[in-house]
């Protein structure tokens, strides 16, 4: 059930109005009904997979909290870690389901697994660490692992930020409008934006039509504009469908796009894998060798990187954008001090645009290789971007607009022109729209836009899968 | 005693980051100051450590939320230590 099909729209729909009507203490066994629902309404295998795992890593987080014995309790962590982990290998890498017959794209489970396992191994750690110190029984946890809105694609939620929201009591009116306000931008981030880009970064990034020089450049930063709308509008669905049920979940883009650094982005991009990351992988490596001082955070930052890369999919595609990624912060790290010296020197506004630039680019360029199809498809663009001796396209409206609109046509090649004009004023102003979209009072104006532009931008023909379904 | 131990972390905390202006507070954290992040945070406890002759889990420097937590660690290991 995508977030972007009227079928998730009904479903939500039902859902709230039944959640509203009935007694607080009903409310959690509903959610976690309806989650079950989410899960298994195509197959019911993907239920018994999760009620499995549930029972498991339930039981065993109980065990560990119960066990005094400081090994015993390391050791039953280990295995808790040790059988997630082995079921995303099963899962996600060497396809069990295919080899009974069962198409992985079609098991709810398999395509949330990245983002359900993360968030399990998470539970046991934090009960291993005694920090969490909430009371939950095996209905809130269940609840936590299979909240609908975050199944698929998270945003990752740490237990300590989830359970104590599930027992408590809270107004739901203001919720429910900024919840609907949110999802509605969410649509449109996805259906009129990011799938309206979806085509034509697809087209472009094909061999036999990669572009050449400023061109080249102008796909990649389309595709990471496509990405950002694409993850970003998901999000904003998953926040808001929570929030209309009363759940504050963690935000997981504070406007990335605008990062002056890539230590920046990474604070802003993806945050509750990030912190994910963070918190697991880096300090425990850094932690592990910082008797090397400074040389643990190369180290942690190559470690992390890869496995970040790995979660992401196994390819060499995925190992260089990991490898860019740690060399730019490793760079960054190393350069710090220096860099804010420079910055003392530099016009405040100059500097901010500047490093912005900087940023975005590199960042534009690692993403060539998640977007493309080989590591020779990645490598062809990024040669072609760096074609100095063509890099200014001769004629503008051929060169530029018309090979990335695919067509000479001149409607389409408006349409082209109206996407680019739209995307622009959402990035302008996005902080603006954000402050509108988590004000309780219903600006009917703002409202009338977005369904507006999704009404006329709206991709409806053949809709994209968000890009982060694959992971 | 405490508010004497405030005031030589600022002074690890100025030295580390080479800016004599940092002022800290209870509520100080990773947002308040230019070059303290997850990069360099690990370096700065080394530091603390090293300064104390006192050592840090890796849980201790998790839970730290703000240089308040940090203090009272500190404060904590050092009552223990006489």
């Amino acid at each position: 059930m995508p977030f972007n099909s009227i079928s998730y729209i009904l479903f939500f729909s039902l859902v709230v109005t039944i959640y509203y009507l009935l007694n607080q203490n009903y409310r959690k066994h509903f959610l976690l009904l309806s989650s079950l629902f989410f899960v298994g309404y195509k197959n019911i295998e993907s239920i018994y997979l999760l009620l499995a795992t549930i029972l498991f890593t339930y039981y065993l987080a109980k065990k560990i909290g119960s066990t005094i014995d400081i090994k015993k309790r390391k050791y039953l962590l280990r295995l808790g870690v040790f059988i997630s982990i082995s079921t995303l290998f099963l899962f996600k890498y060497i396809d069990i389901p295919a080899s009974f017959g069962f198409d992985s794209n079609n098991l709810i489970f398999t395509l949330g697994i990245s983002f359900y396992t993360l968030q399990n191994i998470s539970f046991l750690l934090e009960v291993h660490s005694n920090r969490l110190k909430t009371e939950y029984n095996l209905i809130d946890f269940s609840v936590y692992s299979t909240f609908f809105p975050k199944f698929i694609m998270g945003p990752i939620t740490i237990p300590q930020d989830f359970l104590p929201q599930i027992n408590s009591d809270k107004p739901l009116s203001s919720n429910l409008t900024i919840g609907i306000q949110r999802i509605l931008l969410g649509l449109v981030k996805k259906i009129a934006i990011a799938d309206s880009l979806a085509e034509y970064v697809k087209f472009n990034f094909e061999k036999n039509h990669t572009p050449v020089g400023f061109t080249a450049l102008l796909i990649s930063y389309l595709f990471t504009i496509q990405l950002y709308f694409d993850f970003s509008g998901y999000s904003d669905i998953a926040l808001g469908s929570a929030k209309a049920l009363g759940f504050d979940l963690k935000e997981n883009f504070n406007f990335p796009l605008r990062s002056k650094s890539i230590t920046e982005f990474w604070r802003k991009w993806h945050i509750s894998l990030t912190s994910w990351l963070t918190k697991y992988v880096f300090y425990t490596v850094s932690y592990r060798f910082r008797k090397l001082k400074k040389a643990a955070i190369p180290i942690a930052l190559l470690v992390t990187f890869l496995l970040s890369g790995i979660w992401h999919g196994v390819g060499i595609c995925f190992f260089i954008y990991a490898i860019s990624h740690s060399l730019y912060m490793i760079i960054e790290y190393f350069t710090k001090s220096s860099r804010l010296e420079i910055s003392t020197k530099i016009p405040t506004k100059i500097h901010t645009l500047l490093s912005i630039f900087i940023t975005f680019n590199l960042v534009s360029l690692s993403f060539v290789f998640f977007r493309a199809t080989s590591i020779n498809n990645a490598f062809h663009l990024i040669k072609n971007v760096f074609s100095f001796k063509n890099f200014l396209p001769t004629n503008w409206k051929i060169d530029v607009f018309e090979h990335i609109a695919i067509t000479s046509d001149q409607f389409a090649l408006f349409n082209l022109f109206l996407l680019i004009i739209t995307l622009s004023l959402f990035l302008l102003f996005e902080k603006k729209i954000y402050s509108i979209i988590i004000n309780p009072k219903t600006n009917y104006i703002f409202i009338f836009i977005l369904i507006l532009i999704l009404m006329i931008m709206g991709t409806y023909s053949n809709p994209e899968q968000f890009i982060y379904n694959r992971f | 005693m405490r508010d004497e131990l405030f005031i030589q972390v600022q002074t690890i905390f100025r030295d580390f980051f080479r800016n004599q202006e940092i002022e800290l507070t209870d509520t100080t954290t990773t947002e308040d100051i230019a070059l303290w992040d997850s990069l360099t945070h690990l370096e700065l406890m080394n530091e603390i450590e090293n300064n104390y002759a006192i050592h840090f889990t890796l849980d201790e420097i998790l839970d730290f939320k703000n240089v308040r937590d940090m203090v009272d660690c500190i404060d904590q290991k050092l009552y223990s230590k006489k």
